[in-house]
């Protein structure tokens, strides 16, 4: 793959994340909102931290291991959120996370994008496992993996020492055996 | 913690692990029935392999990431496996990791070693949580984690590709929490 990938969704573009989109990175993911549910996300967020993002989405692809997708509204192709799988090569599976600015929530763009995202990992890049985690205290998150059919396979007390405090992940996953016997079950509801 | 702890239960010593180790290490490792319950232990198993990980475990501990004790008969403090205690200081917990040598099997020395490195963990190294894994073929081992009133929280279908076979991966754990209360239960 030399090209990165465009997948289309009804109301998404997913493409590469391209350096006219960093004023708009910046200004989404400067937020606290946001940062709560992530892993890593730096706060406060700075152009720097934008470029760095940048820079790991372009080597990632390089490299095959990392395909990190702007999130694109149609019409526009303005940024809303990222989306990236995270390979574990060796063992034929990827983690996805991903983020949405704060003025594009609870439109469902997320599910939409994952569902986009779920189809590429499985078939252009025959992984056998995708999986994805989120923190007990945002199920917004959990709510996107359970309208894509995802199955919960961990709940992992204590896991993390986030800003002072315990915090638990929820795991979920498919696998491709999983994802296939969904889409020969016939159309899914959106 | 300069010096290399040493604990003690009521068969067995554990301390660290010495160059002398090294051969009685290759016997019992070089050995499918342990390789295959191991995540990253190669099969065959060299010397240059135990000595690998003898480097490894020296230079963990010295970073704190890494307490690897050896276990010995009391008696004569005769090798008959190992028990790591991976530390992942972030977060306040750590990985526990072990093998038996096969003749050593059936004894209950896994979960009596597991029980000195748990008290271990959450006294003297002041762990918030201490979890364990280990490959769904590989019941046993999930027996020793039972045993010491550790939770199951994960079952992690295809987590691995090994040997040219997906594997599923069964996650343990016992939070500082849950320990007070299962020793509460036993005394």
């Amino acid at each position: 793959m030399t090209t990165f990938p465009i997948l289309h969704t009804p109301r998404l573009i997913l493409g590469q994340l391209e350096v006219s989109d960093i004023p708009r990175i910046v200004e989404y993911a400067d937020n606290p909102n946001i940062a709560n549910n992530l892993k890593a996300l730096p706060q406060p967020y700075r152009e720097k931290d934008a470029i760095s993002w940048l820079h790991h989405a372009r080597e990632g692809f390089d490299s095959q291991r990392v395909y990190i997708f702007k999130l694109g509204l149609k019409e526009t192709n303005e940024f809303i959120g990222g989306m990236g799988l995270h390979l574990k090569k060796e063992h034929h599976k990827a983690e996805v996370g991903y983020w949405i600015g704060e003025p594009f929530w609870n439109k469902g763009y997320a599910t939409e994008a994952l569902r986009a995202i779920l189809k590429f990992g499985f078939e252009a890049l025959d992984l056998n496992k995708i999986y994805a985690m989120y923190y007990d205290f945002n199920p917004a998150s959990g709510r996107v993996m359970e309208n894509n059919k995802m199955i919960k396979e961990a709940e992992l007390v204590d896991d993390e020492f986030k800003h002072g405090k315990f915090a638990a992940h929820i795991q979920y996953r498919l696998t491709k055996r999983e994802y296939e016997a969904l889409n020969s079950k016939g159309r899914r509801k959106k | 913690m300069t010096e290399f702890p040493t604990l003690h239960t009521p068969r067995l010593i554990l301390g660290q692990l010495e160059i002398g180790d090294i051969p009685v290490i290759l016997k019992y490792v070089d050995n499918p029935k342990i390789t295959n319950n191991l995540r990253n232990v190669p099969h065959p198993y060299y010397e240059k392999d135990a000595i690998f990980w003898l480097n490894m475990v020296r230079q963990g501990f010295d970073s704190q990431t890494d307490y690897t004790f050896r276990l010995g008969l009391k008696e004569t403090n005769e090798f008959i496996g190992a028990m790591s205690l991976l530390p992942k200081k972030p977060h306040h917990k750590a990985e526990a990791g072990y093998w038996i040598g096969e003749p050593f099997w059936n004894k209950g020395y896994a979960s009596e070693a597991l029980s000195a490195v748990l008290k271990f963990g959450f006294e003297a190294l002041e762990l918030n949580k201490i979890y364990a894994m280990y490959y769904d073929y590989n019941p046993i081992s999930g027996k020793v984690m039972v045993k010491n009133g550790m939770v199951k929280e994960a079952e992690l279908v295809n987590n691995e590709f090994k040997d040219g076979k997906f594997v599923t991966e069964i996650q343990y754990r016992l939070t500082k929490h849950e320990y007070k209360i299962f020793l509460n239960k036993v005394y």
